[in-house]
């Protein structure tokens, strides 16, 4: 059995966690290539309009599996956090869907763990019961998956990227000439296409990069608790959280702020940031790169490059 | 005499200009680049140098803005530097105290905060290009002005309307419903200045301290209305420098000045290039599914330089060859 993974949106959070659960029961995963001007042109002319670039490529990506699997794996994921939730694309993937012809089946559940009665559990077994009735073999692979998926996110922890995103970039122990706090979602930044291959340009600078991945989820609850009102997407408090935390780092000297267009819980997050940042005894400076279906790269090829300059300037 | 020979091909615009040792400006050029940017540079170097007395020598060269890169090779830079390092070098040239840089040019617009001398903070606008002087155009060549016309305009605004200036599409349907409601153009061409002015505030100039002295420079700066408008919101004094619409092209010579100290030579390919056929071409590149558009530049019908490819693999083979 082929199970198709698209490389985009939740690929880069749970990538390892899918994989080693299907490849338990003998499945054949195939994952999508990175993303590539022609799955976006798919995915543009399947997705609905006015919608964000990220979503955009995962229909490319869809669409480039769906002859070549006999599943594929497209999990709603509603909430990933008690009170939380995660993204409202994220919740109507599965249904913005049906716009693509001849799809293979879907194996769509749905992740809601807003509740405290919801359990994971439930979601493992009902996924499982496709390739197994035992129950104990079906969690005993969710708990040796759960294990890679530790180990890819301790690797962040580490800070260091993980081996599957394939980035290269300055080696933390070789001190790179400047450190930035690059704060944006995960299927922006690791996705080369998205970012203009934004780490691997700050590579070339010889910056080192700290991301919101390298944060423990600790750190971050506790960084965001002095705002006021709870932060109920989740994303954008871990990328809040991050940010702030970056912020004390005395070895940061500055933050790139990388979003895609149209992005609401981004808008928001952002201006938060934004807004704390400059209320604290602290100026760093902070550069926003918004991303949108443009291929020419002279302009975010300025931005990073004037504010490499800048940063310098400041640190020397 | 030695000079240094700063360009500044940018969308709307293509700038030269020329300093001595003294930093001091003695030629400069704005021409419109008109969506030929080689045939720009090449007449913005002709008619320099039908101006230049004898002896004088190009000691160095700097290219900035968007057609950074095109320029450099065509006619040779010591340094290639972007848009907001050139525009604060020269601002700090200008007014050494300067605070706050407010630039709008052809098809971006930047805010630069400067603490003595140095850039500490700066943002450029995102992907749209709502309210730059590109839209001025398009909206002087709807109303039947010249650029210039549509500028004088503004000052003979009594009752300036409210234009929306969010986007550009929107304000344009916006002023036609003013012009069809019968509001004097002149209050209309006032109201825009006040929307762009209103938009680049809460866009670029979002969460920025701006601070006097202020520089307003870039192609737009050549608009009163927009200056007027900028001093009301801002509520403080607008300086609009003497070089105001070469800006980038004088902060690149300046820079090339300080490159070359540090060179041997420059790597100016002479005035003799003025003389050469240059040609561009492109090519989809079918390697992958990315299908970059290759570009690639020759001087007379030689292969000089490639660039548009992601992987780098044009690009290195002629780097290779060359």
């Amino acid at each position: 059995m082929r199970i198709g993974i698209p490389r985009a949106l939740s690929y880069y959070k749970y990538f390892p966690l899918w994989k080693e659960f299907f490849t338990k029961f003998g499945a054949e995963v195939v994952v999508s290539p990175p993303t590539n001007k022609k799955m976006l042109d798919l995915g543009s002319k399947y997705v609905v309009d006015e919608i964000c670039l990220p979503v955009k490529v995962y229909f490319g990506h869809v669409n480039y599996l769906k002859d070549k699997v006999d599943y594929l794996f497209v999990p709603r994921i509603v909430s990933v956090e008690r009170n939380e939730y995660t993204c409202p694309k994220f919740m109507g993937i599965p249904d913005m869907l049906v716009n693509i012809e001849n799809l293979p089946k879907l194996i769509g559940p749905t992740i809601d763990l807003t509740k405290r009665d919801n359990k994971l559990w439930k979601v493992v077994l009902e996924v499982g019961s496709l390739f197994s009735k035992n129950t104990y073999l079906i969690l005993k692979a969710w708990s040796d998956a759960s294990m890679s998926l530790k180990k890819y996110n301790q690797d962040w922890l580490n800070q260091s990227f993980p081996e599957e995103l394939m980035i290269t970039n300055i080696d933390k122990k070789e001190q790179g000439v400047l450190n930035i706090a690059v704060i944006g979602h995960e299927y922006i930044l690791y996705d080369k296409f998205l970012s203009m291959n934004l780490l691997e340009k700050l590579a070339k600078l010889k910056v080192s990069v700290f991301t919101i991945e390298m944060v423990n989820q600790k750190t971050i609850n506790k960084e965001v608790s002095i705002i006021p009102k709870k932060i109920f997407w989740n994303f954008a408090k871990n990328a809040i959280g991050a940010a702030f935390y970056y912020n004390k780092m005395g070895e940061i000297s500055g933050f790139i702020n990388i979003s895609s267009f149209g992005c609401g819980p981004d808008s928001i997050s952002n201006s938060m940031t934004v807004h704390h940042l400059k209320n604290t005894q602290i100026t760093k400076p902070i550069l926003n790169l918004t991303i949108d279906e443009h291929t020419g790269e002279a302009g975010i090829n300025t931005r990073i490059e004037a504010f490499y300059d800048l940063l310098k300037r400041r640190v020397v | 005499m030695s000079v240094f020979l700063g360009i500044d091909v940018g969308s709307v615009s293509t700038n030269l200009v020329l300093i001595n040792e003294k930093n001091d400006v003695i030629y400069s050029l704005y021409l419109r680049t008109q969506g030929r940017p080689i045939e720009a540079i090449k007449s913005g170097l002709n008619s320099m140098l039908s101006y230049m007395p004898l002896g004088i020598d190009v000691k160095g060269v700097g290219a900035t803005g968007s057609g950074r890169q095109l320029a450099s090779m065509i006619v040779g830079a010591d340094v290639v530097k972007n848009e907001i390092t050139a525009h604060a070098v020269a601002a700090v040239n200008q007014i050494p105290n300067v605070h706050s840089v407010l630039e709008i040019g052809g098809q971006d617009s930047k805010i630069i905060i400067l603490d003595n001398g140095i850039v500490s903070d700066f943002a450029m606008n995102t992907v749209c290009a709502a309210g730059t002087g590109s839209f001025l155009d398009q909206q002087a060549a709807r109303l039947g002005l010249t650029i210039q016309e549509f500028a004088a305009l503004a000052l003979e605004a009594k009752n300036p309307v409210r234009i929306a200036g969010r986007c550009s599409v929107f304000a344009e349907s916006d002023m036609i419903h003013k012009q069809q409601l019968g509001h004097s153009t002149s209050d209309i061409v006032a109201g825009l200045c006040e929307a762009l002015v209103r938009n680049y505030l809460n866009n670029v100039g979002k969460g920025k301290d701006i601070k006097s002295p202020v520089i307003f420079q870039g192609g737009v700066a050549a608009n009163p209305g927009i200056k007027i408008a900028f001093a009301e919101a801002l509520g403080m004094e607008i300086i609009v420098p003497k070089h105001y619409s070469v800006m980038g092209a004088l902060g690149a010579a300046i820079l090339a000045r300080e490159a070359v100290a540090h060179k041997e030579k420059s790597s100016f390919l002479g005035f003799s290039l003025i003389n050469s056929d240059f040609k561009t071409s492109s090519f989809e590149c079918k390697g992958c599914p990315n299908l970059c558009e290759v570009i690639e530049l020759f001087a007379d019908n030689t292969l000089k330089a490639r660039w548009g490819d992601k992987c780098s693999k044009w690009t290195d083979i002629i780097e290779d060859a060359i």
